[in-house]
């Protein structure tokens, strides 16, 4: 790259982070790598002023999660789920208590794309509520309301298919 | 383990599971919205993706002074192929019955005058004898030629076939697909040497493949290997690039049959690229780098057209209460034509001023100033039958 003025470098650096957190908002490679190719894109059409940030990483990923959010708000965006094979069909946990990682997953694949994007942020980047709140541009106190609703609708989630699995096991 | 810890453990053995490579950076750069690339399941084998050269066939060996009873000349065939080549013959008859108000004509934008097509370039006498037919124009950059792609009005599938003639009616030729396919819908490289059609199996719902074909020597690539193989909406609506190296056309989402997206395939075949959601009748602008289409997330046809840059900045170009769609771009790239309840309009690019032209069915750019107008007809809603 002659003239790019680091993007090259800065995109190859990155990438994999990147993607890795684009897959966890998202749920799903295609809309991973869509996700993120439109944040670089929108990222290099700015990066002559980008490139001088502290942080040009973070400016990609608040730039994912806006498109996430925001995308949201066109039907019929995010209830296509592009995959190749049906997921695997839910099991019930092996044992009381214990969280079935295969059940987890999917629920928070389900969960709304705020949502989403605060239990990745809180769980996943390891961000406080502060640092969150910054991130998605909003109050703190809505990511811990958004918090509390995702860790309940996961809880609800867990339950509902245990008892399911309870139901079908007999 | 609380349902926090959980929650971490989780996020980071699915983030562990995923792996993506690097994708492109430099088309990145340069084609902004263009560049997505989607991996797409199972169908596109590996080296296969990459055009299955089914040579066809020979020469059109320039028409431009070919004998009419000229057999099928040698066809370069390349490597191995399963599809027989095509040859160039003369229709066997043509009938020129068309009523006169079912006439193509020829539409002066600057003075609003109308002037009929060359009867040999009627639906009818490029058709099938005897039967109802509708025909597609498209004229070449040079304006000399053309190439009417037709079918039967009631069951476009099946019957469809294509011609080449010279614009005043002469020197008719059809292009002879492979056994048991059609071609649909055909237009013309930005050069003039090579046409860009839809090459299916007709009588069904067949989608087939796109395909490039040099109109000098015959040779067809096949350009797609489209993982859609069936659909009750299966048009995929071909437009080249202004340099010639891409085509740009929409196609049913998988397991979405109403939705559209537009995608993108170089000329010499490959993988091809999502461009666009919800897009239909994708073109490109004359930058070579946005496109125009009709914006739905429904069935064909859409109430508005949209502008997209590569950087993905959108606007509205027109927007309409019916159901817009066929869209072309004039030769300068100035301005689209479109047809939207049985009337045709023609919009400016750049300011979206739009202005109804004349009525018909369907149109294609004669040179910057002139369409080529094919008439509405009483009979069937041909958007039914796509």
């Amino acid at each position: 790259m002659s003239d790019d003025n680091g993007f090259f470098d800065f995109v190859s650096a990155c990438w994999s982070r990147l993607f890795r957190l684009a897959y966890v908002l998202t749920g799903d490679e295609r809309n991973a790598d869509d996700l993120l190719q439109s944040a670089l894109e929108r990222t290099y059409a700015r990066w002559s002023r980008v490139s001088r940030m502290d942080a040009p990483e973070a400016y990609v990923r608040k730039l994912m999660l806006s498109t996430l959010i925001s995308t949201r708000r066109r039907p019929g965006w995010s209830r296509e789920w592009l995959r190749d094979v049906l997921p695997d069909r839910a099991l019930p946990a092996p044992d009381a208590g214990v969280v079935n990682h295969e059940l987890l997953w999917p629920l928070v694949c389900a969960l709304p794309e705020r949502q989403r994007a605060v239990v990745v942020l809180r769980y996943y980047e390891d961000l406080s509520e502060a640092q969150t709140a910054e991130v998605l541009g909003c109050a703190p106190g809505r990511v811990k309301s958004q918090t509390h609703e995702a860790m309940r609708a996961l809880r609800r989630g867990l339950g509902a298919v245990t008892v399911t699995g309870k139901v079908v096991s007999d | 383990m609380s349902l926090d810890q959980e929650l971490r453990s989780v996020l980071q053995r699915a983030a562990d599971r995923c792996e993506a490579p690097l994708p492109d950076v430099d088309a990145l750069m340069a084609g902004g919205r263009v560049v997505r690339h989607r991996q797409r399941v199972a169908s596109l084998v590996a080296g296969a993706a990459v055009a299955a050269i089914v040579a066809v066939a020979i020469g059109v060996g320039l028409w431009n002074g070919q004998t009419e009873d000229r057999s099928a000349p040698a066809t370069d065939l390349g490597e191995a192929t399963s599809v027989p080549p095509a040859t160039y013959v003369s229709p066997s008859q043509r009938v020129g019955q068309t009523a006169p108000e079912l006439m193509p004509f020829f539409l002066d934008l600057s003075t609003g005058s109308k002037t009929l097509v060359p009867p040999d370039l009627a639906p009818d006498g490029v058709g099938v004898p005897g039967m109802s037919v509708w025909a597609s124009y498209d004229v070449s950059p040079d304006g000399r030629r053309v190439v009417v792609g037709t079918c039967h009005r009631f069951f476009c599938s099946g019957s469809d076939r294509l011609f080449v003639a010279n614009l005043d009616g002469t020197g008719l030729r059809e292009i002879q697909p492979p056994e048991g396919l059609n071609g649909y819908r055909p237009e013309w490289s930005p050069d003039g040497t090579k046409l860009v059609y839809q090459l299916r199996r007709g009588g069904g719902n067949d989608v087939g493949n796109l395909v490039i074909q040099d109109v000098i020597s015959g040779r067809m690539t096949q350009i797609t290997d489209l993982p859609l193989h069936e659909s009750l909406w299966w048009c995929l609506w071909p437009s080249l690039s202004p340099d010639g190296q891409n085509v740009i056309f929409h196609l049913p989402r998988l397991g979405s049959p109403t939705v559209w997206d537009a995608w993108s395939v170089p000329i010499s075949g490959g993988e091809p690229t999502l461009v666009m959601r919800n897009a239909q009748f994708p073109v490109y602008l004359a930058d070579g780098r946005g496109i125009a289409f009709v914006e739905s997330p429904g069935p064909l046809g859409g109430p508005s057209i949209q502008i997209a840059d590569p950087e993905g900045h959108r606007r509205t170009l027109v927007e309409v209460n019916k159901s817009i769609w066929w869209l072309t771009m004039s030769p300068d790239g100035t301005r689209i034509m479109y047809q939207d309840g049985g009337s045709i309009y023609v919009v400016e690019v750049s300011n979206g001023e739009s202005s109804k032209v004349t009525v018909g069915e369907s149109a294609e750019w004669v040179d910057d100033d002139t369409l080529l107008v094919v008439p509405n007809s009483d009979t069937s809603d041909r958007l039914a039958s796509h």
